[in-house]
């Protein structure tokens, strides 16, 4: 074979980041329309005439070498599969480098995840890369990108595969710039100018998404670097080292044709039905091309096998797959659904944006909606099942109502648990374990993964399984509500164990208040501790490495979600402007662009939020002399907080106005954002009515909304201590409101003395405190979903 | 001769290259299809020989039922090894009957002599099982079927015919082979003779998408007389506009429109002459998107809606709608991608690859040989092939 033409290729098999692995070890064993995807891999990079592909597997499980087989066998002769195990790597660059060790890479190739699934043609492309390495070796790497298709996975998008900033010359396609996750940075806004001096001809693009597929030289070792972990890096590096101009990078966009990866739950549903309405065309499920299938198409993208044993009065809607030897009783109906082979399901069952995998049982009058539903499951006749992953094996004995859980079939000490588990004790202290704990089980990448016994017996301990899935059942609950539900408060869950009548409805609403009291342990913690940002920064990424996505969009609670991710945008951004002293109409129009904000109203508060909370930042940097852990603030750091927030706030109640409009309601929000932060947060409190002041003095909020809320809260919270210490000026003030008189400013001095005494003994009310409060604010964001 | 691993291979590539849409052009599937159905006659002995074709066919038309050029060129050697295995045997029996003197006969005829001498006439009945099953067998499981009961029987006299009358059929089969490549071969040469009567001086011929036989055809006619091609673009393939760069190449005055101006403009054109993808046995056709308009609006103008096809375009079905013989192709291609249009998953995108056009809108089918009325097609089809190859169901 003519060397030149010769093409290897790479496969990541394991994504690091992967949430699928709760239902297969392996991502790429993960079923898309019946198939597992490392065959829609294989096919597209044997589709582009490569002739040897090397899968790193990370272990060497039987399954994992069956289905290289199948592999082969349906790719024929021509392309050979090579297993490479590699078992410590941790990131993509590290497989490369253990490649490259076992000199498994011999000249160029491509690199892709194993979880791709495109029908772009990259041949040409490839061609000339090749043409151009010849006339200059410092073509090591090309970056193939994609417009972010129709068939936008983006919204369902863990972090990881957020969109680049990218920066290219037009004429010769070189990059030029790169921020990986642009929205998310924390770094300047924007490239630098000078790049655009240099490149008369340059084009920017941030509407891309880097479909992870690379086609790169054997030179492209030279500019890894010791810390580079993903190629993102890489890039980085190789941006970074520009002006000595070692190596050159280019980008090729591609406008057509169809890539995605598949690493979630969500996108996984999504790229199923992406695959059933033809986006991948020639590889359609009628073309049987990938497997020994034999599918025909029906209409309105509705395909089935033969075998099929359909009842009376079946409404099979549209986008809907049903495998070889399926039965499905009378009056069931389905839509959006998948069904693999050897399914049994029973009469009037309902199934909605469903995939269900081989060999499912399901009896009569089952609901089924928004499900990933394993091999070999049984469910019960009646069972509602909503918003749930069922692991292979799972079996339901009794008629219950399952809405918004992971179930696991494993016992959890024999699951692999990823990432680093976070524990939360009473006090409320995070208590982050030690890595380095190494699993030595062979399915294990990831270097965080951490297998302390105890740890999974304590996990055991956090459901009560029996209760959700019944007393015959087999199955453990892995986690509940997806995102939010990951840190259990034991102590809560023994206090819900003690209610008899703890039925399933009951548990959600104890998940609820979980959420809250999660959250508002992160919100009292951060400012206590001295490192709080750097602690925070690492949750964070715990967090995206730990918490599955989100199962489906139209979950309960999306909105919510969204709210975080997006009070994390509005953060990033204004941070920036604080930087940089924008205008405010600049952070305005900013804060607009995130895309976010038509869906949110109460920009205003958010904005407030932030502004505290950098107040909160700058106090305690200043203030060297006070201990993070020592409950005592001092009184320099209170002024220094309480100066800052009203510099800001006089900095940019514009923003905030801009917002709020005239809008009462969404005032009230304002109000309400100040009294929980000054609740949570010691320094804030005294300077509570400050705040209120302040906002009434700038005219966003006008008295009678004050003095409303004022009454509203009343018989709610006067137990409370804390509130009682504010009490005093509070009412003082809302009198002053009610007389719209002048002269509150004679008030500030006492109220000094008097904060400060009070906090000596607060703290440890606040605890109790909290709780009430925050159930309040369950009922706040209950309102702001309707 | 190559043995059956690489007759695996090389059918396996093929499959995957059509599945991978690398050939899309039903000429050279059929071409390539030919060439592989002769590696395996080539390949195998005679009694395997319908066998083996009728397995690597059914995988080859599997690689993409709705190509059926592929499915009409192993239908077409099915029928050339019936017929030459049937014929053999029946020469075999007439050679009793008659004992006719042709050189070919002559060797039968001293086989069977041999034979006959040596055996009885009721097991010599077993030789010949093509001749006694197909005429008794509806399908060809069932002719397979017989085959095989009868084969242990026959055993002992199969022996016995020696292996020049084997290559005899063998060869027959090869040597008809060898007539359809040339025909294959010739097709577009032999269509474009028939242009000079069907093209007038000065006239305005309407053309839709890229069709290699219409290129040539408008080439040739354009040697003697002058006329004027309009050309629909056939979206969303947009072949039209590599049909009329062709055509421009080639000095013609090319006009090329949008498929919504076709009816607009019909008025203007004298007549429409268009290749297709697919005859079907009722003389409709199975083509590209957007045909059925274009013969519609020929139809209202009364315009000659004349359509150029290879005999190995003939495809043994009857198609009666849309749906049956269509398939849906990557809304991709219809639907621009960008961030404004992220409500695609609430649009249903349908982008069907083939139309189904009825035989009445039809004026004239030319065909390698001559023209043919759309009530006739049915006859060549069954010239080419036999009913059991395409109405047996497995």
């Amino acid at each position: 074979m003519d060397q030149d033409d010769y093409l290897q290729a790479i496969v990541v098999g394991c994504d690091f980041t992967d949430d699928l692995r709760q239902i297969t070890p392996q991502p790429f064993q993960t079923k898309i329309l019946n198939i597992p995807i490392l065959k829609y891999t294989i096919e597209f990079l044997a589709f582009n005439g490569v002739q040897e592909i090397i899968v790193h597997t990370g272990t060497s499980s039987s399954e994992t070498s069956d289905l290289l087989q199948e592999c082969r066998e349906f790719i024929g002769s021509k392309v050979k599969i090579i297993p490479f195990e590699g078992v410590d790597c941790t990131c993509t660059v590290d497989v490369l480098r253990r490649a490259q060790e076992e000199l498994l890479l011999k000249k160029d190739f491509l690199l892709v995840p194993g979880c791709l699934i495109s029908n772009i043609d990259i041949k040409d492309l490839v061609m000339r890369f090749k043409k151009r390495k010849k006339k200059d070796p410092r073509n090591i790497l090309e970056i193939i990108a994609k417009r972010s298709p129709t068939t936008n996975i983006s919204p369902y998008q863990n972090s990881e595969s957020a969109r680049p900033l990218i920066g290219v010359n037009k004429k010769t396609r070189e990059l030029v710039y790169f921020e990986e996750d642009y929205l998310n940075s924390k770094a300047k806004l924007g490239p630098p100018l000078s790049i655009f001096k240099d490149h008369p001809s340059l084009k920017i693009y941030s509407n891309l998404t880097d479909v992870n597929i690379y086609i790169c030289s054997i030179d492209i070792f030279s500019i890894f670097e010791i810390d580079s972990r993903t190629m993102n890096d890489v890039i980085n590096v190789a941006l970074g080292n520009a002006e000595i101009q070692t190596a050159k990078i280019t980008v090729t966009v591609f406008e057509k044709g169809y890539a995605a990866t598949v690493n979630s739950f969500p996108s996984m549903y999504k790229v199923s039905m992406d695959l059933l309405m033809r986006w991948l065309f020639p590889i359609v499920p009628e073309m049987n091309s990938l497997s020994n299938t034999n599918f025909r198409y029906y209409r309105s993208f509705s395909y089935r096998e033969d075998k099929v044993e359909l009842g009376k009065k079946i409404k099979i809607g549209e986008n809907t797959l049903i495998g070889q030897s399926v039965k499905i009783g009378h009056n069931s109906s389905l839509k959006n659904t998948i069904i693999d082979r050897n399914c049994t399901i029973g009469e009037n069952v309902k199934m909605k944006n469903c995939i269900i995998w081989y060999g499912v049982t399901i009896e009569d009058n089952v609901v089924l909606e928004d499900c990933v539903i394993g091999d070999h499951v049984f469910i019960n006749k009646n069972c509602v099942i909503k918003n749930c992953v069922l692991d292979n094996d799972t079996i339901i004995r009794e008629e219950k109502t399952i809405e918004n859980y992971k179930i696991c079939s494993q016992d959890f000490s024999n699951l692999k648990l990823k990432s680093t588990e976070i524990e939360i004790e009473e006090g409320s202290n995070y208590d982050i374990e030690d890595e380095g704990n190494y699993d030595d089980d062979d399915d294990d990448d990831d270097e965080n993964e951490n297998d302390d016994e105890n740890e999974r017996k304590k996990k055991l301990k956090e459901f009560d399984h029996k209760s959700i899935l019944g007393e015959n059942s087999k199955g453990f609950i892995y986690d509940n509500k997806g995102i939010y539900q990951r840190k259990i408060n034991e102590k809560k869950q023994q206090e819900a164990k003690e209610i008899e009548s703890y039925s399933t409805s009951s548990s959600e609403e104890y998940s609820d208040s979980e959420y809250y009291s999660d959250r508002q342990n992160e919100v009292n913690n951060s400012p206590n501790s001295n490192d709080s940002l750097e602690s925070n920064s690492d949750i964070e990424k715990d967090k995206q490495n730990d918490f599955m996505p989100k199962v489906f969009r139209n979950f309960e609670n999306g909105i919510e979600d969204e709210y975080d991710e997006y009070e994390k945008q509005i953060e990033i951004i204004f941070r920036k402007c604080l930087d940089k002293n924008y205008e405010i109409e600049f952070l305005v129009s900013e804060i607009r662009t995130t895309g976010i904000a038509y869906r949110m109203t109460d920009m205003g508060s958010v904005v407030l939020k932030l502004i505290l909370k950098i107040a909160n930042e700058h106090s305690s940097q200043t203030d060297s002399t006070t201990s993070n852990s020592s409950l005592e603030v001092s009184k320099d750091a209170k002024i220094n907080f309480f100066k800052k927030a009203n510099s800001l706030i006089d900095q940019y109640f514009g923003v905030i106005k801009e917002f709020i409009k005239e809008s009462q309601s969404l005032a009230l929000d304002l109000i309400q954002v100040i009294f929980r932060y000054c609740m949570d947060n010691e320094k804030a409190l005294s300077w509570y009515v400050h705040f209120l002041k302040k906002i009434y003095d700038l005219e966003i909020v006008e008295e009678e909304t004050m003095i409303n809320w004022f009454n509203s809260l009343d018989e709610k919270k006067k137990n409370s201590e804390s509130f009682q210490s504010i009490q005093e000026n509070l009412e003082k003030f809302v009198t002053f409101l009610q007389d719209a008189e002048e002269e509150s400013g004679e008030d500030e001095d006492e109220e000094y003395d008097e904060d400060e005494e009070y906090y000596e003994g607060e703290y440890d009310e606040n605890e109790e405190y909290d709780e009430e409060e925050y159930d309040e604010e369950e009922e706040y964001v209950e309102e702001e979903e309707n | 001769m190559q043995s059956q691993n690489t007759i695996k291979n090389i059918v396996d590539e093929f499959i995957r290259k059509v599945r991978r849409a690398e050939i899309t052009d039903s000429y050279q599937c059929a071409v390539q299809t030919w060439k592989i159905l002769k590696l395996i006659v080539a390949s195998c002995n005679e009694e395997d020989l319908f066998k083996e074709t009728k397995y690597f066919g059914k995988m080859l038309i599997n690689a993409n039922p709705l190509e059926m050029s592929i499915g009409n060129m192993v239908r077409r050697l099915l029928f050339i090894i019936n017929k030459e295995s049937g014929q053999g045997s029946k020469e075999n029996k007439n050679v009793e009957k008659e004992k006719k003197k042709s050189s070919k006969q002559e060797t039968i005829k001293k086989l069977n002599k041999t034979k006959i001498s040596k055996t009885k006439t009721n097991k010599f009945l077993h030789i010949s099982p093509p001749l006694r099953t197909l005429r008794h067998s509806k399908s060809l499981s069932d002719f397979l079927l017989k085959t095989d009961k009868t084969k242990s029987a026959s055993a002992f006299n199969l022996t016995l015919l020696n292996d020049k009358n084997k290559n005899n059929i063998k060869n027959e089969i090869q040597k008809s082979m060898i007539d359809v490549e040339e025909e294959l071969k010739f097709t577009h040469d032999a269509i474009s003779e028939q242009g000079i009567d069907l093209i007038h001086a000065n006239e305005i011929i309407l053309t839709f998408g890229y069709s290699k036989m219409a290129l040539e055809l408008f080439q040739e006619v354009y040697k003697t007389r002058k006329f004027e091609v309009v050309v629909a673009e056939s979206s969303p393939n947009y072949s039209g506009h590599k049909m009329a760069v062709a055509l421009s190449k080639l000095k013609i005055p090319t006009t090329l429109i949008n498929d919504s101006a076709i009816f607009s403009i019909m008025s203007k054109v004298n007549s429409v002459i268009v290749g297709t993808r697919f005859v079907m046995a009722n003389g409709g056709l199975i083509t590209d998107i957007g045909f059925h308009n274009l013969a519609i609006a020929a139809n209202v103008h009364s315009l000659p809606f004349i359509v150029l096809f290879g005999n190995y375009q003939l495809s043994p079905f009857f198609p009666y709608d849309q749906d049956t013989f269509n398939i849906m192709r990557s809304p991709d291609e219809i639907f621009e991608q960008s961030e404004m249009t992220n409500l695609s998953e609430k649009v249903h995108i349908i982008n069907p690859q083939f139309d189904y056009v009825p035989p009445n809108l039809i004026t004239l089918f030319i065909n390698n040989e001559n023209g043919q009325q759309p009530s006739y097609i049915y006859r060549i089809v069954q010239d080419q092939y036999s009913t059991q190859d395409f109405v047996e169901k497995d």
